[in-house]
């Protein structure tokens, strides 16, 4: 329940910002789908069916704020968390790389499962033409957005173990 | 059996939920224009968090400019730089009503000219995601907008209202692949249905015998029951003969810049 709470909030800022920070500093038509990696992370760290929920619903609450009907985001979050579920699971977690690679192989996944979608249930057949010109920049800007979270993680939780140890030689100091 | 439900609980679990989405899926599409009950909670919800940005950009813009204005003055004499700060300042703030004016009285005109009540509104979002063609605009059914009313600036067209909650509306642009609007070519009347393709619009079903030529323009036929007649839709910049067929495609360079949406005219409805 309050990982739920914590990926509802987290959903929504990530919206809120894609839908009016973003556009402010980046531009309309290019701006990183941080729904899309919220559940790449949802898939590789949580547990199976919590996880398939958290992602459903993350891809409803995009739904309300993208396109026309609910539901569409939500079935594809759905299965993108599947496949990085299943596919995660085959590989070392620990890497930083693998979140790279399920960017890659997410961003492309979401735009041929939506173009898929739209075929087979809507009359948006124009729409397949966008998302495949959009792709290429798409992919670029959610591996950079990926690289930019993964390098400041990285340097916070250097500083933080660093504070660790410092905080540790202390102790040992007062002891003696 | 008991036994082989235990063994695929997670992929019974796993199907059911996808079966949810699927069936919340295909039931959203039939109802795709109206909010539901959750749409409207979140929109709700989220919508004082889009007016605090919205203001909130407004002052960072403010500051900003006051900011590289106080930078250039701090290189050159404290009293002239007072002058010139003020006198900047002014010019900004003057430029900056100016257009804000010059926008607001082409809507001004276009209120004017037209025989139906508006509402203006301010744009403070855009669509989540970069396929899809959709803004968020800060008016919604307290101020008496529904679903499927026509949105347009002085230049033309801008889309139609879908998901309307409490304070704010979302508008489903011309541009976007599920906009379809009923149009004609000015100066001959031959009729179409103007459907959105991303950065384009392209004019289908029109009859491949009627002469068009690039530049005509195209305004809404008045027939969908939602877009009043004669809006300027764009001008035709291309034009698609296939080697059969009874109709040509026409593609159409919109008269509105959709990326530069900042105060939208909401039309509620023809005059009793």
């Amino acid at each position: 329940m309050k990982h739920l709470g914590l990926y509802l909030i987290i959903g929504i800022s990530l919206i809120v910002v894609q839908t009016s920070v973003l556009p402010l500093l980046v531009g309309i038509s290019l701006r990183p789908d941080l729904i899309l990696i919220l559940v790449l992370y949802i898939g590789l760290n949580e547990t199976p069916l919590a996880g398939a929920f958290y992602a459903w619903l993350l891809g409803c609450l995009l739904d309300v704020f993208c396109g026309t009907t609910l539901g569409l985001n939500g079935m594809i979050m759905l299965l993108i968390f599947c496949g990085t579920y299943i596919g995660g699971r085959q590989l070392n977690l620990e890497n930083d790389l693998v979140m790279l690679l399920a960017t890659i192989i997410g961003t492309i996944c979401n735009s041929l499962l939506l173009i898929l979608t739209l075929l087979c249930f809507s009359e948006q057949s124009q729409s397949s033409v966008l998302i495949l010109n959009g792709l290429p920049a798409q992919l670029l800007i959610n591996l950079t957005t990926v690289l930019t979270i993964t390098f400041l993680l990285s340097v916070l939780h250097k500083r933080s173990q660093r504070n660790k140890r410092r905080g540790t030689y202390q102790g040992l100091q007062t002891w003696h | 059996m008991l036994d082989f439900l235990k063994r695929h609980q997670t992929a019974l679990l796993f199907s059911s939920l996808f079966l949810c989405a699927l069936l919340l899926y295909s039931n959203s599409l039939r109802q795709q224009n109206k909010a539901n009950l959750f749409e409207r909670g979140v929109l709700q919800l989220t919508s004082p968090f889009y007016q605090v940005l919205d203001s909130i950009q407004h002052e960072v813009a403010t500051l900003w400019h006051n900011y590289i204005n106080l930078t250039q003055v701090q290189q050159t004499n404290l009293i002239l730089e007072q002058r010139v700060r003020e006198q900047r300042q002014q010019l900004l703030q003057l430029r900056e009503v100016a257009q804000e004016n010059n926008r607001l009285r082409k809507l001004l005109h276009f209120h004017e000219e037209a025989n139906f009540p508006e509402i203006p509104a301010r744009v403070i979002a855009v669509d989540a995601s970069s396929w899809f063609r959709t803004v968020t605009i800060d008016k919604g059914l307290n101020d008496g907008l529904r679903d499927g009313l026509a949105v347009v600036v002085a230049e033309g067209v801008v889309g139609r209202t879908i998901k309307c909650s409490r304070r704010t509306s979302r508008v489903l642009l011309a541009n976007d692949a599920a906009s379809e609007i009923s149009a004609l070519i000015q100066h001959n009347r031959t009729r179409g249905v103007a459907r959105g393709k991303g950065d384009t619009i392209t004019l289908n079903y029109a009859l491949r015998r009627k002469d068009v030529k690039t530049g005509d323009a195209v305004i809404t036929a008045g027939t969908g029951g939602i877009f009043p007649k004669g809006l300027p839709i764009g001008k035709i910049s291309n034009v698609i003969k296939h080697d059969y067929g009874m109709f040509q495609t026409l593609e159409i360079t919109p008269s509105v810049d959709f990326s530069r949406l900042e105060e939208v005219l909401v039309i509620l409805g023809e005059q009793q």
